[in-house]
């Protein structure tokens, strides 16, 4: 095999932003190194899920192992980690780095320097990765490559004529960036005579196989046959198979130190391999775990619901199945007296709760109601015991609370000059704190400022770009608790409390809060045969009210010429529709409410 | 089989509205000429035809397009030839639909000598100005000559067809219509309620009227206003669209609302053999061609499970004053649906029977869905 002693090896991953062109130069580098002829017609060759291809956006990290001969006479492997871009899968991000010896940094040149590079940036060091500084889209006429090249200056401290410039796009300048890449990025480091120790960076379900799991050996030989276990579980397994990722799984005889590669342990139980996980070898067993795996923190909690009660056993298989791929993913069951039975999930994020629904519906064909999305809250009682809620049903009486507290951020925002007044102003009406500004240069501020990470869950990241036109960006971290004034506010449909609809808002908000849902719940809901009040309460306190009039008219009027056939398929298509309603009490409510009612116009 | 209802479709009209969702065309005698032949061919060929053959005609509909236009010896050579090929009792209702513009004395003389007692008249509406709005070629006047003409012709079970439900049009000028209406002595009315769908959104109406878009509140009061007149005038409220005297409900109507066989000769007519549904192909010139050629010109044949029936007849059963038999639904009943809504005053159950009470009969679709909610499909 070629290149197979580890200071042949490289690894790396590509950081950039959201948009800047990672998954393209991905699919240059594949055409480069030879794996495959040309991408023609099916660009971001890695992005393998659809959902990713439509949005152009990549949800799972991705690996490809390329063999690569260098000029100067060598044969390398070339292992690349595509991963993700967005600000909710900063810990696909961070498992992918742990894995790598250096990372491409890759900056569009017409956009510059932007949050999620410093974020990025900032995580690549934590690491000890080695950056290669890359511009790309140097071939779009908007690219301004000097002031590029100076904010990635500022940003590493690299020296100018280190910064690569490219065109993924065109190809340009992708030779020379491998080139330097070879050079500059450390081979694998070994350890002489260390027993096995692996790291798990990703993992997929397969029907036949069972669990396969994405690993870099840090230390010692994986090959099959032999008994490796899990950390953190301690499970034991055989090693079915070992390969390399092409494009497609290549079995090996076994995989060295410093490579990248697969393994099946031959377990069927979903769950078991857990992202982050070590891997060492039961025979030979190393007692510490590898560093930098840490449990993956959702941020934001919503309740899945089957839209047909019977779907519940086929949303708990696949929700296995997901998690699988997904190790950010948590879930436990919740029962609702509105939605009945399903599933409270942990989410990254607002895309990431988008995402799940979307491929549980998509690949596992189920029809889903979503709750109300929120944070976790702290909550301590009157006898000073402490509780952690993700679930607005289980805040316990008001007269028993002594305090709530609220997880807050750091968030930097990056943007261009012109928008600081309007994104202050976003930022203060999301009870946004204050902290400083910082210019990267003229054109590039950084408003740092202390938020409620629940102010920024619904739709704080698409106003942020709709009225910087694009260009601001945004990026966060958990800095710890702060208390805060949280009621619960229900929302009632023809008196009954609909569960799934409640929500735990800050006081101040409230009214504002239960005026829009109401007002957009009066838009959503079609007029059905009885009227629909609709009321937003705090407590028993109704603060806001609309109704939907009882329609009087909904009959096809004519059999046209003994046509029975045209009026039953237009009723069928009417009970079509009603499949995409729940039904409360007398009361219809399309699906997409649930999730509507938390975009503002 | 031994009984069922003929329908003969002529789809030639003088010029097109846009709210039409039958196949029609605008009249080109050559063409009219031509589908005379094949419709007389399609006769022949499905009178040998089992379950057809040797059965009993129990009422014929010719409707259209605007009948009214065919030469009245061809309706007579129609009428014969039906004697020949089936069983034809004497007294049976045989209507023709005929448009008001497009009809006079004489030709109403000879389909009432051909063997035609019953005439449904396209009014739409005896309000000038809806009349220009909905671009009919008739006017109010057209309507009270084809009456009188239809009625000194011998053709006195005279039914109206008016329209409600489109803009432009109110509660009182609705009511006005009505009023004429009931002027002229009319034994039978049919009104249904403009509702722009499937393919007739493609036609757009007229640039030079207001665009008569379906207001759904506007047709339930005009509805509420139109069982109230009719109640007082002592009509006898049949059918969710149709207006009776005693005596005159249509029989015609009937076999489609009781799951009576009925056999639809024409391009897209549809037939129903007491099992299965089926339909012609919905092109002029490909039903000639097909009947040219001896083919039989049906496009689908939709087979009905026994189910499928049985929930048929519960939407079609629904819409009649009879209402249905409780005893001969109940497999297919939710029955919690239905406690709700006999609870809410959408259903009576009074003596075995299941009615839709008149002043909701315009939720039957809701009311159908949830009955039925228990059904896997509606059919």
């Amino acid at each position: 095999m070629p290149g197979s002693s580890p200071d042949r090896i490289r690894n790396f991953c590509i950081i950039a932003h959201i948009d800047h062109g990672k998954s393209t130069l991905a699919d240059r580098l594949l055409e480069h190194t030879g794996l495959v002829d040309s991408i023609g017609n099916r660009p971001q060759l890695l992005d393998d899920m659809d959902l990713e291809r439509e949005r152009g956006i990549t949800i799972k990290s991705h690996a490809v192992s390329m063999n690569y001969h260098c000029s100067d006479g060598g044969d390398y492997i070339l292992n690349l980690i595509d991963t993700p871009g967005h600000v909710d899968f900063s810990y696909e991000v961070s498992r992918s780095l742990a894995a790598c010896e250096g990372a491409i940094l890759l900056v569009d040149a017409s956009q510059g320097v932007e949050a999620q590079t410093i974020a990025n940036v900032y995580l690549a060091l934590e690491y000890d990765l080695t950056l290669l500084p890359v511009m790309n889209k140097i071939d779009l006429v908007s690219a301004q490559p000097d002031i590029c090249r100076q904010q990635i200056v500022d940003l590493i401290g690299c020296s100018p004529e280190e910064v690569l410039s490219v065109s993924a796009k065109e190809g340009t300048g992708v030779p020379e960036m491998v080139a330097a890449l070879i050079n500059a990025i450390p081979p694998p480091s070994v350890v002489k005579d260390q027993p096995l120790q692996a790291l798990i960076f990703d993992s997929l379900f397969d029907n036949y196989r069972g669990a396969i799991a994405y690993v870099r050996v840090v230390s010692g030989i994986l090959k099959p046959g032999m008994t490796i276990f899990f950390h953190s579980t301690g499970i034991r397994y055989l090693v079915d198979e070992v390969g390399l990722l092409r494009l497609e799984r290549v079995k090996t005889d076994q995989l060295g130190t410093g490579q990248m590669g697969y393994v099946i342990p031959g377990c069927k139980e979903v769950g078991e391999t857990r992202v982050g996980d070590t891997i060492g070898d039961d025979a030979d067993p190393l007692p510490d775990p590898l560093p930098g795996y840490r449990e993956p923190k959702p941020m934001v909690f919503a309740g899945l619901f089957p839209a047909n009660a019977e779907d519940y056993e086929s949303l708990k298989d696949a929700l296995a199945r997901l998690k699988l791929n997904d190790a950010s993913l948590q879930y436990e069951p919740e029962t609702s007296g509105s939605l009945g039975f399903g599933f409270r999930c942990g989410f990254l994020g607002l895309l990431h709760l988008e995402i799940v629904q979307e491929r549980l519906e998509r690949e596992y064909d189920l029809n889903l109601v979503s709750t109300v999305p929120n944070v976790k809250y702290r909550v301590t009682d009157n006898h000073g015991e402490v509780r952690f809620i993700d679930n607005p049903a289980h805040l316990p009486p008001v007269s028993n609370i002594k305090v709530v507290e609220e997880p807050i951020i750091k968030a930097q925002v990056v943007t261009p000059p012109e928008y600081v007044g309007a994104i202050m102003q976003l930022a203060t009406e999301r009870r946004g704190i204050y902290d400083t500004t910082e210019y990267l240069d003229a054109r590039r501020a950084v408003l740092h400022y202390k938020m409620p990470l629940s102010e920024i869950i619904y739709d704080f990241y698409d106003k942020l770009k709709s009225m910087s036109r694009g260009y601001a960006s945004f990026d966060y971290e958990l800095t710890g608790w702060e208390p805060t004034l949280m009621v619960k506010l229900d929302i009632l449909l023809n008196g009954e409390i609909v569960d799934a609809m409640s929500v735990l808002v800050n006081e101040d908000k409230a009214y504002a809060w239960g005026r829009r849902v109401v007002d957009k719940l009066a838009e959503l809901i079609p007029r059905q045969m009885f009227e629909v009040a609709i009321q937003a309460a705090i407590s028993s306190r109704i603060i806001a009210r609309a109704t939907v009039r009882a329609y009087r008219k909904n009959v096809t009027a004519k059999c046209y010429g003994g046509d029975v056939t045209r009026k039953r398929k237009l009723l069928e298509k009417q009970k079509e529709g009603k499949k995409r309603m729940k039904s409360f009490g007398n009361v219809e409510v399309p699906q997409e409410a649930f999730m509507a009612i938390l975009k503002s116009d | 089989m031994n009984e069922f209802a003929l329908y003969f479709h002529y789809p030639f009209c003088l010029n097109r509205c846009y709210y039409c969702n039958f196949t029609s065309s605008v009249l080109d005698e050559s063409v009219a000429e031509r589908y005379r032949q094949t419709l007389i061919k399609e006769l022949l060929l499905r009178s040998d035809e089992p379950p057809w053959k040797d059965g009993t005609i129990r009422s014929i509909y010719i409707g259209g397009g605007t009948p009214s236009l065919m030469p009245a010896e061809y309706v007579n050579k129609l009428l014969l030839l039906i004697r020949d090929c089936f069983n034809y009792p004497p007294d049976i209702e045989v209507t023709i639909e005929a448009n008001p513009g497009a009809i006079d004395a004489e030709s109403l003389s000879a389909f009432h000598e051909a063997g035609i007692n019953r005439i449904s008249i396209g009014a739409q509406s005896l309000i000038e100005n809806e009349l220009r709005q909905l671009s009919r070629i008739h006017t109010s006047k057209d309507i009270h000559a084809a009456v009188l003409a239809a009625r000194q012709a011998g053709i006195y079970n005279i039914s109206l067809d008016l329209m409600y439900g489109f803009t432009g049009q109110s509660v009182n000028s609705f009511t006005e219509s009505l009023n004429r209406a009931l002027e002229l002595d009319i034994k039978h009315l049919s009104t249904y309620a403009l509702s722009i769908e499937g393919s007739t959104e493609k036609l757009s109406p007229p640039q030079n009227s207001s665009q008569p878009t379906p207001d759904p509140d506007l047709a339930a009061d005009q509805y509420d206003a139109l069982c109230s007149i009719m109640k007082k005038a002592g009509f006898d409220h049949y059918e969710l669209t149709n207006f009776a005297l005693s005596g005159f409900q249509s029989h015609h109507n009937w076999t489609y609302w009781r799951s009576i066989p009925y056999l639809g000769l024409g391009v897209s007519a549809h037939s129903f053999d007491g099992k299965n549904r089926s339909w012609n192909i919905p092109i002029i010139d490909e039903y000639n061609e097909r009947l040219e050629r001896d083919a039989l010109p049906q496009e689908t044949v939709e087979i009905l499970s026994m189910e499928n029936v049985q929930t048929e007849q519960v939407y079609l059963g629904l819409r009649t004053s009879d209402g249905l038999t409780m005893t001969e639904f109940e497999h297919i009943i939710n029955p919690r649906e239905l406690a709700e809504m006999v609870d809410s005053g959408f259903l009576i159950v009074s003596d075995g029977t299941i009615l839709v009470p008149e002043e909701r009969w315009l939720l039957l679709d809701d009311i159908v869905l949830k009955l039925l909610s228990k059904c896997d499909k509606i059919a």
